[in-house]
């Protein structure tokens, strides 16, 4: 388990879609890549496992934003109190493409924001995008237009 | 008449009639004066011809005591006859000629000799008459004759005086009837300027009261139709006065009872008549203005709504006059109420019409990506392969729709966004719009290999993302409608024009940006070019072209919202040309 956190990739996804969250899964597996994906279905459950003391600091995490309970936006105002958190890269995966909530997770600290495609190829290209990216580069040039992923 | 219109005719007349009255109080004035001297005159020739008289009486007195004196010695009788000239005779005589020695320095008279003259005759003649001596006959009568001729030298210079001063005082006379004359003439002027002037001031007054009473029946109709009456209260004659209107307000006919506060009172609402009462005996303390909504409950049991303004005033004679107006608001009243019944419906179905444009945005485009993913899901597994032709056949149909369906809710969701009214205006470049736009069709653009030509665009005035959402569409439609095997050309130019007739309304080219979007696609028949701005209007049945017929409905609402105008040419299979005309500014409409 060590061992795996350390030369593999750390992934995180929470979303409340059980049909989502098989996409995404079969799309990691597909581009055949070295990761540990950890997967919660509510925002309760996402933000006990990270406020866990054996916990590691994941790599990434893939946030839904309409979850019942406690919603996105909330999980990522919560995570970006800490400064733990500070270096995660939160990727919003959402199904919502409005300003208001693209701007809303902007402000809150977001790092770049997905809208899940409706195609499966199309889902596979965006994971390898992302998986692949350049976070400090990113993120030092991040504005509005950067910040929503057009592919 | 003219001419003294033309300035300022009243100062005018006023600066006249002060020129009339002052000259005549001048020459009144001095034709007293003139009068004063005229009587000082008379009074003068008066005394003279009276001396003259005495002197000339004197002189026959003397004449004729002379004579008796000559016969007393001739008839030597010793008996002495009274004389009529003696001391006191001659002292009344002098008195009489000293009046006329002092009115006239220089008269020639003199007194000092005659008296001698006369002293020496009485001498003269007492001698003879007691010496009866003959010798002084001769020297009584050189005597007397001496005396004589000094009369007649004073009676004649006398005479030459009265003449002299008869003609001054005819001439003073001509100078009197002249200022007398000049005095009527002025009065007459006077009078016919006054007379003028009092005719003019009528003439404005009975205007200004013509136009009193024009007014206050103007008033009247206006309060009639307008539903108001006024009133005013006399604070301190205690009077009260209401408009016929007034009155009629509260459902009486004009005048029909004495104008005071309880009189009203019974009128108003007993709920608000305590607040009403209070509220003025509140305002005559402090003199501050009122604004009262109340109810008036009429004897026939209606109830109006009633707004009442009222203000402190000054009249000319100092008093303290409140003034106000009532105005009727029961329809006013009704129809706000209906206004605010109907408004709150609209916002009960704008809410349900957002909550179903959200339900179409997401709720709805949800199950349908999720089809899309499962669709794509099962092509990636090689299931094709091992199918038959007929369920790939179904297959490929069942995406098909699930893409024009995904297609139309979007559109659809567009479609509801233009009607949005928070909408800001700003300077919107187009440049920047069409390098985002090509940027958003990149793809689409490369796989068709088209070639898009764009001028140097104007900056206009819009709301952005409609702006942008406007070209999008007009550009994909570009791209989507293209003839079989055809490479796209789309031309993005700027067309200069000064004044235009677009759908019956004159467009000038310093309020318009005009921009033309041509492709050389299958085009369209021109008889169609309006029905293609509307919703759901398809013009193209074909099946290869996936229009959601939402595309250019939506183009013409968001020119709508922006001001602008759009107009389509299309010749088929030749492609078409969309025209749209962007303000440059805001006063617009």
């Amino acid at each position: 388990m060590i061992e795996d956190s350390q030369s593999k990739m750390q992934i995180l996804l929470c979303d409340d879609d059980e049909d989502d969250r098989m996409f995404f899964s079969d799309a990691i597996i597909e581009l055949k890549m070295q990761h540990v994906l950890t997967v919660f279905e509510t925002g309760i459950e996402l933000m006990n496992y990270l406020h866990h003391p054996d916990t590691y600091l994941p790599h990434i995490l893939f946030l839904d934003i309409n979850m019942p309970c406690k919603s996105g936006l909330e999980c990522l105002k919560e995570i970006r109190e800490h400064a733990k958190f500070r270096d995660l890269v939160i990727a919003i995966y959402s199904t919502s493409n409005t300003a208001e909530d693209i701007e809303e997770t902007f402000t809150n600290g977001a790092n770049i924001y997905i809208k899940k495609p409706a195609d499966f190829e199309q889902l596979k290209k965006t994971m390898h995008h992302i998986l692949n990216m350049n976070w400090q580069y990113h993120t030092a040039g991040l504005n509005k237009e950067t910040f929503f992923l057009s592919i | 008449m003219k001419f003294l219109k033309k300035i300022d005719h009243l100062k005018l007349l006023q600066f006249a009639l002060g020129i009339a009255i002052f000259s005549i109080g001048y020459l009144i004035t001095m034709f007293y004066f003139q009068m004063k001297e005229l009587k000082d005159f008379k009074q003068l020739i008066v005394q003279y011809n009276n001396t003259n008289l005495n002197i000339s009486h004197f002189e026959s007195v003397i004449e004729r005591d002379f004579f008796y004196t000559q016969n007393q010695i001739i008839n030597s009788h010793n008996v002495l006859t009274k004389s009529k000239v003696d001391d006191d005779y001659v002292l009344y005589f002098f008195r009489k000629i000293d009046v006329i020695n002092n009115a006239d320095n220089v008269s020639s008279f003199n007194s000092e000799k005659t008296k001698s003259l006369i002293e020496e005759y009485l001498l003269t003649k007492k001698q003879i008459l007691t010496n009866n001596s003959l010798a002084n006959s001769n020297k009584l009568h050189t005597i007397k004759s001496d005396l004589i001729s000094e009369f007649e030298n004073e009676s004649i210079h006398l005479q030459n005086k009265i003449e002299e001063y008869n003609q001054n005082y005819d001439q003073m006379i001509d100078n009197s009837k002249t200022s007398g004359f000049l005095i009527a003439l002025i009065s007459l002027v006077i009078f016919v300027l006054a007379y003028v002037k009092m005719n003019e001031d009528l003439y404005k007054l009975q205007k200004t009261n013509d136009e009193i009473v024009f007014i206050n029946q103007t008033l009247s109709n206006a309060e009639k139709v307008a539903g108001f009456g006024s009133w005013k209260i006399n604070t301190v004659e205690k009077r009260f006065i209401f408009s016929d209107n007034f009155y009629r307000l509260i459902g009486e006919e004009p005048k029909t009872f004495e104008a005071s506060l309880e009189g009203i009172l019974q009128y108003i609402h007993p709920d608000d008549r305590e607040m009403v009462r209070n509220s003025h005996v509140e305002s005559f303390k402090t003199q501050e203005a009122t604004n009262l909504t109340y109810r008036y409950l009429l004897k026939d049991g209606t109830i109006k709504h009633i707004v009442t303004v009222g203000k402190f005033l000054h009249n000319s004679k100092g008093e303290l006059i409140k003034i106000g107006v009532n105005q009727d608001i029961t329809e006013l009243m009704k129809k706000s109420k209906e206004l605010e019944e109907k408004n709150a419906k609209l916002l009960i179905i704008n809410s349900e019409l957002e909550s179903f444009n959200n339900i179409v945005g997401h709720d709805l485009q949800e199950p349908l990506r999720k089809i899309q993913m499962f669709i794509s899901r099962i092509e990636s597994k090689e299931f094709l392969e091992t199918s038959s032709e007929v369920t790939v056949g179904y297959f490929e149909k069942i995406k098909l729709s699930a893409q024009r369906m995904q297609n139309l809710m979007t559109d659809l969701v567009n479609y509801t966004m233009t009607f949005k009214g928070d909408r800001i205006f700003e300077q919107v470049d187009l440049n920047e719009i069409f390098e985002e736009i090509t940027e958003e069709l990149s793809l689409i653009i490369e796989e068709k290999n088209a070639k898009i030509t764009i001028d140097e665009l104007p900056t206009i005035l819009g709301t952005r993302f409609q702006i942008q959402q406007l070209f999008i569409n007009l550009i994909s439609n570009a791209l989507k409608y293209v003839k079989n095997d055809c490479v796209p050309i789309i031309d993005v130019r700027v067309a200069h024009f000064d004044t235009e007739i677009v759908n019956g309304k004159l467009i000038e080219a310093v309020d318009f940006h005009k921009i033309n979007v041509s492709d050389n696609g299958i085009g369209f028949e021109q008889a169609h070019a309006d029905k293609i701005f509307l919703l759901f209007k398809r013009l193209e049945t074909d099946n290869t072209y996936k229009g959601t017929g939402l595309g250019l409905a939506i183009c013409k609402k968001i020119v709508d919202n922006n001001n602008g105008l759009i107009t389509a040419i299309g010749i088929p299979g030749e492609g078409s040309v969309f025209t749209v005309y962007l303000p440059k500014h805001t006063n617009l409409n």
